[in-house]
């Protein structure tokens, strides 16, 4: 920016302030309905931006024009607004806001919005939502079976997440970002998964540098969940306009905990607890004649010896069969005064896995500091640190049995896995190339990451009065992560001696760098004597972002040696990105007597991704709600809200790196060096993927808003999706990205809310959601093409067009074998849609004998397609669990289900998914959530500790505790071994037991 | 002052100005289709001995499990078991479709080549012929290995656009559309001069210069006038070839690998979870003190597999142990046995029976003592390339153009012989997609 234009735009700061006029003093104390002090309760002169916050014992001071009207507000109290007269003391009362309709939600990229007044269903999870009934291990998972209209899948059982997140419906088909974009305190970060070359080491994905079956967790794993204040969820177009080229698959704004002065608070929360399997998957018998019909007769007298020794074993129940122990501790102090607050808080979360030598920590300490430097300049800063440190042991696809999922299910239970006396672990049995207990052992699949977030907020407001006001604002901020993770499979494992290069170390260091920052001016004034308020808001953006990606691979290792720099055959990689993106961004909102609440906004942006590097894409919205009670008193105490809203906007999302080169690549042959083309054209005309999305609804709130609805129904459309157009292969080109698609997305969602016991004694809230999504390609200019999983046989995501007749198809339809026509190569059978027909949540709360509150969210997924591999290698192994029986559909009765399975695919005569190695469609019900707490009432702290303690809170939670399922060709129908897609995620193969936690908690405040 | 201070630092100058990213990690193919420099030229070129091993591992792992003479024991992945011997539905869009696609890169960078040699003016005449006689070569021989693969499907001859391809030929114009590549290739060799403008790899040597290189070429084209049946022709080019009836069986040009990178491993060794074996009914059947038995190694206990088909055989591989060990390209083996064919076809049963006691001498095995009647010699020449091309693609390919796919012994019951690869799923949604 320019220096000039700075050093005036201060000096125009500067004199303006000085206009601003000294009133009379107004002071009172803040209390809630118990008559307990509120601190941190914001007071404000109505029309101005005069305000004060109460201190620790509910007190604040403020100087007032006459005649004033004064808000108080204060998150999870409904707001109150009261004309002062000549008082000079006002003693205020607030009450609960179950409903947080008085909540301020974002509305723009510099302003805010009631809830009650806002156009968009954006869905709001505070701390209490998201980490106040258990303790998730990641934000993301904190996230499920919570917000309507998101299909959020976890990727792995493991500790340390990874998790699948999608909101209403798919954005992109794949080329785009298919994951929300996340920013914390106006910080754009980073959710990626980095590549550690787990994949290669077990031959999952044999010779690529970077595979998507390395099954990491996604980088919002650092983010420590107890941190949150709460979350924003802009799930569609309509709501994420303002941010843009980055926004189609949905925006999660991140607000962290803040210091709301008065006393110093000292935080203490302390979880311990344990993790165990859900379920088992193997276990089946075996017997001389299993042996002798279907396997191998010569190992009889192996099974024989190991009945007679007691050393039969069920291999799984050992791996999978341990305790998982979780202990997270936070400490945190806040406090602050007039002047400077500050919330300071540092936590470890340590979590170990049910299998050894599995598990998650992660070491956060954090620091928001807001500070006034004069009444009309603050600033605030926050600071992140994190160092986290994921084992996450071999699961998932793999082609060397080295993977847990691979080798068990082939394991027979009279084989010795054990090691001897001298620490050597055996070979396992004949066919089974490795000993899952030398893996879990000794191998090692680490990743760790130090990561650090640093926002900043300049605020100078530059007018002030009762009327209007002008304030400029700064933001943004950076995420910087280095990244560094090691593989190491010893040379003596049974899997590698076989190699011609026995032994895998790799060591890969990732460096990603994020920074952004936001100029914005924003301007209200009320006219119409204070009826009408507009908030005109404008400013630029500029975001920068690179990734450094190095590593080094050693094969061929001597005994004992994990420096892959010491292997015979040493391999490196290195990859570089870099994007820059800038916007520019004007919206106005207008609110007439909180009745008829309208918006405009229009965002322009360009980015480095695309062809046109330097051209501007236009994202328009506008929003309109007409709060339909206010207007004459038709409603009574019945409709206490109705509440119609209508919303249009605009995104896109933007081609990943690389989408516009033609590469060539170098090869080698006997030390001479080679150039020769990837299989990939690059495109020179490659534009953004857009979106439009239209959003309606109705919000209503009846009996005092006792019973509050939230109903939205959406349409939106994504133009231009970029596809590969997959060419003839034969050609020596695969594919091209090019702007090849159109899809839409229609859904409803539907929220209630009733509080339907509400006595001091017992109150009972319950909070039913439900929500579907259609999606459907309207449009497609390439070659119908199939994608993700691992080939027809076991099912595969089609992307069609329409067909002739105008017949369309979802992205996410599941097809393969057998072909309904065998002369038409593409007649695939379909097997369903991968998004569940429709999803529902029920949220409980129930306080009872005022200081125990219970809380259960069950949340239901109906018929989904899952593509599973699982079953198919424990039926080959003769494990599955209901391997010898006879019973399945469609089986003749006497052949065992595990052979019988292995040759079945297809449709049966009623049209369902036959048993066989063909996808299934499952649905389940889980109990996501649930808890019981224990407050200790203040007169028995205040006997027992005086005046030093002033809360304990105490409490018993779990995580998954129940399921129920009629997913039988897995462990659980939630996984992806393919990690976070918006095609070909949900996939089964080699996956581990789903875990249920449970825990018990400690919090105390000093 | 802060606020100055981070806005002027973190956006310097102009914010609104974006640059250009320039591809920070590779070249582009656009750097040599125009006025390629000589060591951009030599590298394609080395490029194109470094593709030819492409999709190789695949084709001769499936031609090899279709034709019945081995297996791959893939604990992992039944698919080799199970859909390529027709106890499932072969599947369009699984991995084993390398056999064919695999193809198309070499293909696509002889192309390049030739392209770019036509575009230049830094290298002399012999020397650009040099290098479009190398890319023909190649371009000939992956054309081939995919027709092997595809069969009666045929193949896209013109692929230089890969967005305009054209049409697959018929089985008969794609073997005479190879034959014309690989005449290119050799009357450009002609004049290529007395050197190549680089040294190519190891694994040609005695292949080193324009007019040896030329003699592999002719194998090449040797192999596609048999499965033509042109017996003529075939007669024609024998002696243009490396074919020694008294020299050394096993020469030949060879691909190298070496595990070091960007150089690749050999990708044929045995592990813990992929064994090549040998089927059982072929090795039972072998003659006894049969040499070319040592290309398997009989172990005491027989190795078992289960997943989708259970089968046992005792021969495990014992061709590659190394990751360094080269794989043949072609070996005057095979041309001693193709002129024992043309013998054969041309009824001159001397001739016939006399390479064939080449082949069978080396084996350790007495002369042939059979009938000579022309089907006789060929069912008896069809036997030896089993034992002496073992592993190497053959089988398969030489029952199908004899007609005799149903006498290959089925090892298991209900197992089939398919005739094709199926087109790749891909290559039949462009055609669909572009009528």
């Amino acid at each position: 920016m320019n220096r000039k234009l700075l050093l005036s735009l201060w000096l125009f700061l500067g004199l303006v302030t000085l206009s601003v006029a000294q009133n009379q003093t107004l002071t009172g104390k803040v209390s809630d309905q118990k008559g307990n002090p509120l601190p941190g309760v914001s007071v404000l002169v109505k029309g101005t931006t005069q305000g004060a916050t109460t201190d620790a014992d509910g007190n604040y001071r403020l100087s007032v024009p006459n005649n004033a009207r004064v808000g108080f507000s204060y998150i999870g109290f409904l707001s109150q607004e009261i004309a002062v007269g000549s008082q000079s003391t006002l003693n205020v009362t607030l009450t609960e806001d179950t409903r947080q309709l008085e909540e301020v939600v974002v509305s723009g990229l510099a302003t805010t919005v009631k809830r009650s007044n806002l156009a968009n269903a954006v869905t709001r999870l505070d701390s209490k939502d998201l980490t106040g009934a258990t303790s998730p291990v990641t934000t993301d998972a904190a996230f499920q079976g919570k917000i309507a209209g998101a299909n959020i899948v976890s990727n792995s059982s493991v500790p340390g997440g990874g998790f699948n997140v999608q909101f209403r419906g798919v954005s992109t088909l794949g080329a785009s970002a298919s994951q929300p974009l996340f920013i914390v305190d106006g910080v754009y970060i980073d959710n990626g998964q980095y590549a550690n070359g787990r994949s290669a080491a077990n031959k999952a994905a044999a010779g690529s540098a970077q595979s998507t079956q390395d099954n990491n967790a996604n980088r919002l794993a650092d983010l420590n969940p107890d941190d949150i204040e709460s979350i924003e969820v802009l799930k569609g177009s309509s709501a994420a306009a303002i941010y843009g080229t980055r926004a189609n698959a949905g925006v999660v704004i991140i607000t962290t905990k803040r210091g709301k002065g008065g006393k110093t608070t000292v935080s203490f929360g302390q979880d311990l607890g344990f993790s165990k399997a859900l379920s088992y998957y193997g276990g089946a018998d075996w017997t001389e004649q299993k042996l002798t019909d279907y396997f191998s007769a010569s190992e009889i007298p192996q099974l024989q010896a190991a009945r007679a020794n007691g050393t039969y074993t069920d291999w799984e129940r050992v791996v999978y069969g341990g305790t998982g122990a979780i202990r997270n501790t936070r400490l945190g102090i806040t406090g602050g005064n007039e002047k400077t607050k500050f919330y300071v808080n540092g936590s470890i979360s340590d979590e170990t896995g049910i299998i050894k030598n599995t598990g998650f920590q992660r070491y956060s300490i954090r620091a928001n500091i807001d500070h006034k430097l004069t009444n009309w300049l603050d600033f605030s800063i926050n600071s992140n640190y994190i160092v986290s440190n994921n084992d996450r042991g071999w699961t998932g696809n793999d082609n060397s049995y080295i993977n847990y999922g691979y080798s068990l299910p082939y394991t027979k239970p009279y084989i010795n896995l054990y090691p001897d006396a001298n620490g050597r672990y055996p070979d396992n049995g004949s066919g089974v190339g490795e000993n899952p207990l030398a893996v879990r052992d000794r191998a090692i699949n680490n990743q760790k990451n130090n990561r650090v977030l640093q926002g900043f907020t300049v605020n100078a407001r530059a007018i002030n009065t009762a009327k209007s006001s002008l304030t400029f604002r700064v933001n943004g901020g950076l995420d910087y992560q280095n990244g560094f993770a090691t593989i190491w499979l010893p040379s003596d494992l049974q899997s590698q001696r076989q190699e011609a290069n026995p032994g895998f170390a790799q060591d890969t260091r990732t460096e990603v760098f994020n920074s952004n920052v936001q100029l914005s001016a924003i301007y209200t004034q009320a006219v119409m004597d204070g009826r009408l308020n507009l908030t005109t808001s404008a400013g630029a953006v500029r975001l920068y972002k690179y990734l450094r990606s190095n590593y080094v691979r050693g094969t061929g290792l001597p005994a004992g040696v994990s420096n892959p720099a010491r292997g015979k055959v040493i391999d490196g990689f290195v990859e570089y990105q870099e994007n820059t993106d800038v916007g520019v961004f004007a919206q106005q909102d207008a609110n007439f007597e909180d009745k008829v609440i309208g918006s405009v906004g229009i965002r322009f942006d360009k980015s480095t991704l695309n062809s046109e590097f330097d051209k501007f894409y236009a994202f328009p919205r506008a929003a309109l709600a007409v709060n339909a009670a206010r207007f004459g008193t038709w409603a009574g105490n019945t409709v206490s809200q109705l509440k119609f809203r209508v919303a249009y906007g605009q995104t896109a999302g933007l081609p990943t790196f690389g989408t516009t080169y033609s590469q060539l690549q170098v090869v080698g042959i006997g030390g001479l060096g080679g150039l020769v083309p990837s299989t990939v054209l690059g495109n020179t005309a490659i534009k953004p993927e857009r979106a439009t999305e239209l959003e309606y609804g109705i919000d209503f709130g009846l009996f005092n808003n006792r019973v509050t609805g939230e109903l939205t129904m959406y349409n939106k459309k994504v133009f231009d999706l970029i596809q590969p157009l997959t060419t003839a292969p034969t050609t020596g080109v695969t594919s091209t990205q090019i702007n090849a698609a159109d899809l839409t997305n229609k859904g409803v969602e539907l929220s209630l809310g009733a509080d339907v016991v509400r006595s001091s004694n017992f109150s009972w809230f319950v909070q039913p959601i439900f929500w579907y999504n259609r999606s459907k390609i309207t449009r497609l200019d390439i070659p119908e093409r199939l994608t993700g999983g691992f080939g027809a046989t076991f099912g595969q995501w089609r992307v069609k067009g329409p067909d002739a007749n105008g017949t369309t198809y979802s992205p996410t339809e599941i097809v393969g074998q057998p072909r309904t026509n065998p002369a038409d190569a593409t007649s695939w059978t379909s097997y369903g849609d991968a998004q569940p027909k429709y999803e529902l949540s029920l949220n409980n709360r129930i306080t009872f004998l005022k200081n125990f509150e219970f809380s259960a969210l069950l949340n239901y997924r109906h018929k989904f397609t899952v593509v599973s591999l699982t079953r198919v290698l424990w039926d080959e192994g003769g494990n599955t669990y209901d391997w010898n029986e006879t019973d399945d559909a469609g089986n003749d009765g006497k052949t065992p289900n595990g052979i019988y399975r292995q040759n079945a695919n297809g449709l049966d005569e009623s049209g369902n998914p036959k048993p066989g190695y063909n996808p299934g469609i499952y649905s389940f019900l889980k109990l996501r959530e649930v808890s019981l707490y224990y407050r200790i009432p203040s007169p028995a702290l205040k006997r027992v500790f005086g005046n030093v303690v002033s809360n304990i809170r105490v409490g018993v939670s779990g995580n998954n505790i129940l399921r129920w399922t009629d997913y039988t060709a897995g462990y659980d129908p939630e996984n992806s071994n393919f990690g976070s897609l918006a095609l070909g995620g949900g996939v089964d193969l080699g996956s581990t037991p789903a875990v249920r936690r449970m825990m018990f908690h400690l919090a105390v405040d000093f | 002052m802060l606020t100055s201070l981070l806005v002027g630092g973190l956006t310097a100058c102009n914010p609104l100005q974006t640059e250009e990213v320039i591809d920070p990690n590779y070249p582009s193919v656009g750097a040599v289709t125009n006025n390629a420099t000589k060591a951009q030229l030599d590298a394609l070129s080395v490029g194109q001995f470094s593709l030819a091993r492409n999709g190789l591992s695949t084709y001769l792992l499936v031609t090899g499990t279709i034709g019945k003479e081995l297996f791959n024991f893939n604990g992992t992945e039944s698919r080799w078991m199970t859909e390529l011997n027709g106890l499932r539905p072969i599947d369009n869009s699984a991995f084993y479709n390398t056999a064919t696609t695999g193809f198309g890169l070499p293909v696509r960078q002889a192309n390049i080549t030739l392209a770019a040699t036509n575009n230049t003016s830094s290298v002399s005449d012999a020397e650009k012929n040099a290098y479009r006689g190398i890319a023909n070569t190649f371009k000939g021989l992956a054309y081939l290995q995919m027709l092997n693969a595809q069969g009666t499907n045929g193949v896209r001859l013109n692929v230089e656009d890969p967005f305009k391809p054209s049409k697959a030929a018929t089985y008969a114009e794609s073997l005479a559309g190879i034959a014309k590549f690989l005449d290119d290739g050799a009357s450009q060799l002609d004049q290529a001069g007395a050197a190549f403008p680089f040294s190519l790899p190891s694994g040609f040597a005695g292949f080193t210069t324009p007019s040896t290189f030329k003699r592999f070429n002719r194998a090449i084209a040797l192999r596609v006038a048999i499965y033509q049946a042109d017996w003529a022709k075939a007669a024609t080019l024998l002696p243009q070839t490396f074919y020694s009836a008294t020299g050394d069986l096993n020469v030949g040009p060879r691909h190298t690998y070496n595990p070091t990178p960007p150089d690749v491993q050999n990708p044929l060794l045995n592990t813990s979870s992929s064994q090549i074996v040998g089927v059982k009914e072929v090795f039972d059947a072998a003659e006894a003190g049969d040499k070319r038995l040592s290309k398997v190694r009989k172990q005491a206990t027989p190795l078992t597999y289960t997943s989708g088909v259970t089968y046992s055989t005792p021969y495990l591989t014992n061709m590659y142990t190394s990751g360094n060990d080269p794989i043949p390209i072609i070996r005057n083996e095979e041309l001693v046995l193709i002129g024992a064919e043309i013998a054969a076809q041309q009824n001159n049963a001397a001739e016939a029976t006399r390479l064939i006691n080449v082949i069978r001498t080396a084996a350790g095995l007495p002369n042939y003592a059979g009938a000579t009647t022309k089907d006789a010699l060929i069912n008896a020449i069809l036997k030896e390339r089993l034992y002496s091309l073992f592993y190497e693609g053959h089988r398969w390919v030489d029952m199908r153009r004899y007609n005799k796919l149903n006498e290959i012994i089925l090892p298991v019951a209900n197992m089939k012989v398919l005739e094709r690869l199926e087109r790749p799923v891909a290559e039949v949604n462009w055609d669909k997609f572009n009528p």
